[in-house]
């Protein structure tokens, strides 16, 4: 500890006072510096004990007016943040609901083709070995038009199941770009995480405040910029629940409406 | 409007531009080239042959609405029909866009038929 090396001199001096009392067996006068030393060694710890509390406030007093933890609590940044991430989930689900419901719509129709594709085989072969009676042969081209139409419109139901799925994972552009904005929440949270600590340890004294010092400030100059580069960020896809509904428009209708008005 | 015209989808999200290709593949237009941001963009229309533009807005790098503003500065692209699809749909970001001469504005998510809709609505006028 500091005050172990940095005795002052009146404590030295007494110190050495008591040795030769005590060793000249002034009992009492022994006693009497022992008792003020003691005192000047508690006066000294209260005034440390003194300057780390005003240490501690001072650090929060400066963190609380440069930092944006205030205004991520109290701003609601952060439930906006559980927000968009429930948002993400339910999007997720929806598309894998959609995914899933078209899968299952389309596995009966390949199951169907492929059996109607094996039945038509067995008896083509066999037509074009000439195993065939002619009534069978009637059967076989009544059958093979019943499956032509059917393969025919269940290709076409298929085809839309495809393309059901493929608009389906548009979720991953849309959920990155909400996600993308909680990672920066996360960041900025991050940094003022790292700057208390830095404000912190430069009033307790335990860094090289020259080497610190500097830095910190810096961090905190920047703070205008990151927020100015905030207010110009882009608003990214509509969160339900975030929506600032005077500026935002509902959907495509009212794109198209807006723009019609613009002369377009 | 020519089927065979050169297409050069620009967006972050490469899931969106497969999305937007296959799409365009569906109407008939089979000649896309990609790119992941405005940046990349740029060279690519430098380079010459392509007819028509669909960009996202918000993306690392160069955003959409400053790869429009580049296009419309340069003599040689300014003319070039730009569709902008992108999940943006504030009002003043609409008019900003629609400031800067975009063609076409598409909201996300979108429907194939919507993307007909406006690239078949941006051709009527440029042919008529």
């Amino acid at each position: 500890m500091a005050e172990g090396i940095n005795l002052d001199d009146a404590f030295i001096r007494r110190a050495k006072e008591l040795v030769v009392c005590a060793e000249s067996g002034n009992d009492e006068e022994a006693k009497a510096i022992l008792d003020e030393l003691i005192t000047m060694k508690e006066t000294s710890l209260f005034q440390e004990l003194g300057k780390l509390t005003r240490d501690v406030h001072e650090t929060f007093k400066a963190f609380r007016t440069d930092s944006r933890i205030t205004e991520l609590a109290e701003g609601g940044d952060m439930a906006d943040a559980k927000e968009r991430l429930n948002y993400v989930i339910t999007m997720t689900q929806q598309a894998a609901d959609t995914t899933m419901e078209q899968i299952e719509h389309a596995i009966p129709l390949c199951e169907s083709i492929t059996s109607g594709t094996s039945e038509l085989l067995s008896g083509w072969e066999r037509f074009t070995h000439r195993q065939m009676a002619a009534d069978e042969f009637r059967q076989l081209s009544k059958t093979l038009k019943v499956f032509l139409d059917s393969a025919n419109n269940d290709s076409k139901t298929l085809m839309s199941n495809l393309n059901e799925i493929m608009m389906a994972q548009s979720y991953q552009d849309l959920t990155g770009q909400i996600i993308y904005k909680v990672i920066k929440l996360v960041e900025d949270v991050e940094d003022d995480l790292i700057k208390l600590i830095r404000l912190s340890s430069k009033h307790m004294g335990q860094v090289d405040s020259s080497e610190r010092e500097p830095a910190a400030e810096k961090q905190l100059a920047s703070d205008d910029d990151d927020n100015n580069k905030q207010k110009k960020s882009l608003d990214g896809p509509v969160v339900p629940g975030l929506i600032d509904e005077a500026e935002t428009l509902a959907g495509q209708d009212e794109v198209d409406d807006l723009l019609s008005s613009l002369g377009f | 409007m020519n089927k065979d015209m050169k297409i050069l989808i620009v967006d972050d999200f490469s899931t969106m531009r497969r999305i937007i290709k296959n799409l365009l593949r569906d109407l008939g237009f089979t000649n896309t080239v990609e790119a992941d941001d405005g940046t990349t963009a740029v060279p690519i229309l430098a380079a010459g042959g392509i007819d028509f533009l669909v960009t996202d807005w918000n993306m690392p790098g160069m955003q959409g609405i400053d790869l429009l503003r580049h296009v419309r500065a340069d003599e040689k692209l300014s003319k070039m029909p730009v569709l902008m699809v992108t999940a943006e749909q504030k009002r003043e970001q609409i008019i900003e866009a629609a400031q800067a001469g975009v063609n076409g504005y598409i909201v996300k998510p979108f429907t194939a038929a919507t993307l007909k809709e406006k690239i078949d609505k941006i051709f009527e006028r440029i042919d008529s």
